[in-house]
């Protein structure tokens, strides 16, 4: 089972805020950013939203949206792990193919 | 047949009542009827059906778009309750793990913006939006054009 995001310690980033807000965050302020299907998950939790999804990763950090159904989207910064990079870099691998296929239809 | 209710934040009142009337519709059809959302929201439904005459059971939401995630649970139909941004990303994610029809029911004071945003955005989706907020017969009419919910299910 994955780490528990709730007992990490992270940054909260932007917080309320619509999942278009934290989705430009995410991609104006990560060295890279990765796309995923919505319920990938990222630790314990699966990430929620219209796909395609960005995670922020950098040298010492992942950086997500969380979207919490009253309260809206928040941009966490977590501790990076690189088990989680590297299935993060997998899942965009498969969604730039699953997505070029589709528009190659 | 499985109907899913993916309840928003109940902070709208016509939320509840829409919910139990499109359950109503759905065991009238047939349907088993599970209904997923915050604490709040499934507690003002649980308050408003003690005996279970319109929803069969209930699932906090971050457990029911898991047990989507890992194959474990699956609706031929999902109807998302949306009235903000947060109730459009939870149907879109649905629509994605699901293999059964999504549809939007959608509400409040940015409903019209609202129900653009998912016809752009969810392909194959059926809309269905009135700006209320506290009286939902505006609502309920254009749930009535639906003749049968098990009409509109993916073939």
């Amino acid at each position: 089972m994955g780490k528990c995001i709730e007992k990490m310690s992270y940054e909260i980033m932007l917080k309320n805020a619509l999942f278009k807000e934290s989705s430009d965050f995410i991609r104006k302020n990560s060295e890279i950013v990765y796309y995923v299907e919505p319920g990938f998950k990222v630790f314990d939790r699966r990430l929620i939203g219209v796909p395609p999804i960005p995670i922020g990763v950098g040298n010492d950090y992942i950086m997500l949206t969380y979207v919490k159904p009253c309260y809206g989207a928040f941009v966490l910064k977590l501790p990076r792990d690189d088990e989680e990079v590297e299935k993060i870099k997998v899942e965009d691998k498969k969604y730039d193919q699953k997505h070029r296929k589709t528009r190659h239809k | 047949m499985r109907a899913l209710l993916l309840l928003g934040c109940p902070e709208v009142p016509v939320q509840t009542g829409i919910a139990l009337y499109i359950a109503n519709k759905l065991k009238d059809e047939g349907f088993e009827v599970i209904s997923a959302g915050t604490p709040s929201a499934i507690n003002l439904m649980r308050v408003a059906d003690p005996k279970k005459t319109y929803i069969d059971s209930y699932m906090e939401i971050e457990r029911c778009i898991d047990q989507m995630g890992d194959g474990k649970f699956d609706a031929d139909v999902s109807f998302g309750f949306v009235h903000k941004d947060s109730g459009l990303q939870f149907l879109a994610t649905v629509a994605v793990l699901s293999s059964g029809t999504p549809i939007a029911i959608v509400f409040g004071r940015e409903a019209e913006e609202l129900s653009n945003e998912i016809k752009e955005t969810l392909d194959n989706c059926l809309v269905l939006w009135a700006k209320v907020v506290h009286n939902p017969m505006e609502l309920k009419k254009k749930i009535d054009e639906v003749d049968r919910w098990a009409s509109v299910l993916k073939r």
